[in-house]
């Protein structure tokens, strides 16, 4: 009676464990929630590509691309790699380059160095990161995304030169010209 | 230097903000902000370590970010080494490591440059000039007097008008500060356009690049 019952119940639980154990993100897009694990024992020298999430919390040398997933850097992960992805989630450490389609988050145990391109960037307090953030990078996502319809219909930012303006001239009479846009 | 405005900002608490200590007011900062046009894409540079408030303030522009975490950078302690000015130079701008063809906007040194000797400063100057431009802006704090010293405080936007406060983490640096006078002589590509005096002594200063 008792093995009976033990074996109607565990029925159900079978495809769980992966997800319970690595706490894989659950808004990973087009994918059923599952993640791809790199151990903290594990060393990963070369680039690696997929249609999976992938939590790290090894070492990466190479690039990494998962372009409809999300990337999550644990608190032991070391990345030395491009990273891009849908999302990327930091609490290790990362050098590289880093390009997500909707959003960057580094979180207060996150040490970047690089640069970021994202649409939408959440940095927390405590977090270090030394690069640059790109804080407008449609342009430069939508090229590199799928689209050329609606690429070809863009139309290339013009460099703006502001008319001159007097500020606080120190001489009566002298006019200074500022333009926000190099040249 | 073309005109100094004494008195007006302060410095408040906001025991409100659980990110940060207290706050600063800013009359000049204002100005500078005012003059970007919203379709315009911006190049700045900030000094200082990143902080989530000054992200939050400039992801309303298009622009890109520079953070160059100075106040960490080993330059602090090469300057007090045997370094000559040349290697001084050459080290800052690897460590601004600004991708080619940069040409920054508007740049944003808070106190950092009192806490470089002269030595550093002119290599600052060397090292930052080939990335400016005829419009580039600068903001920063120096002195009136020589006297006046400088907390270990860290800043970041919360609002044009409005700086947030921080202490720093660590032992803080020594400083060498730099007055008016002393500082358009060795950051010689800016001119100081406007200041205005703190409370506490510093000057807070609007500049334009000198190319």
């Amino acid at each position: 009676m008792f093995e009976k019952n033990r074996s109607t119940k565990q029925e159900p639980e079978r495809s769980q464990p992966q997800q319970d154990t690595f706490a894989a993100p659950a808004s990973t897009p087009a994918s059923s929630g599952r993640a791809a694990v790199i151990g903290p024992g594990i060393h990963v020298n070369g680039d690696i590509s997929g249609e999976e999430s992938l939590i790290i919390e090894g070492s990466v040398d190479g690039k990494i691309r998962l372009d409809t997933h999300q990337v999550e850097v644990g608190q032991s992960g070391r990345v030395n790699a491009d990273i891009t992805a849908k999302v990327i989630k930091i609490s290790g450490e990362v050098r590289g380059d880093i390009t997500a389609t909707e959003k960057v988050v580094i979180l207060r145990s996150g040490n970047v160095r690089g640069n970021i391109v994202a649409p939408r960037m959440t940095l927390e307090d405590g977090a270090i990161f030394k690069g640059s953030i790109d804080m407008d990078p449609s342009e430069t996502v939508k090229a590199k995304s799928v689209d050329p319809v609606k690429k070809v219909a863009e139309k290339p930012v013009e460099k703006v030169t502001e008319t001159p303006k007097v500020v606080s001239s120190g001489k009566p009479g002298e006019n200074k010209s500022y333009s926000l846009n190099g040249g | 230097m073309n005109s100094v405005i004494s008195g007006a900002a302060g410095v408040g608490f906001t025991p409100a903000e659980p990110h940060f200590s207290r706050t600063q007011q800013s009359l000049l900062f204002p100005t500078m902000i005012k003059r970007i046009k919203p379709d315009e894409r911006l190049s700045v540079l900030e000094i200082g370590p990143a902080l989530p408030e000054t992200i939050n303030f400039f992801s309303q522009y298009k622009c890109r970010l520079h953070f160059a975490a100075m106040y960490t950078d080993p330059v602090l302690q090469m300057q007090t080494a045997d370094c000559t000015e040349a290697e001084l130079a050459e080290h800052i701008e690897q460590s601004f490591d600004f991708p080619k063809g940069t040409r920054l906007d508007l740049c944003l040194f808070w106190d950092f440059l009192n806490y470089l000797d002269d030595k550093a400063l002119r290599a600052f100057n060397t090292a930052i000039r080939p990335y400016l431009h005829k419009g580039t802006r600068g903001h920063a704090f120096t002195v009136r007097t020589l006297n006046t010293s400088f907390s270990n405080q860290q800043y970041g936007i919360e609002q044009a008008h409005m700086f947030s406060i921080r202490p720093r983490p660590g032992k803080q640096a020594p400083t060498t500060p730099h007055t008016q006078a002393i500082l358009v002589n060795l950051l010689s590509c800016f001119d100081i356009d406007q200041g205005m005096l703190l409370p506490d002594g510093r000057l807070e200063i609007l500049m334009t690049a000198s190319l």
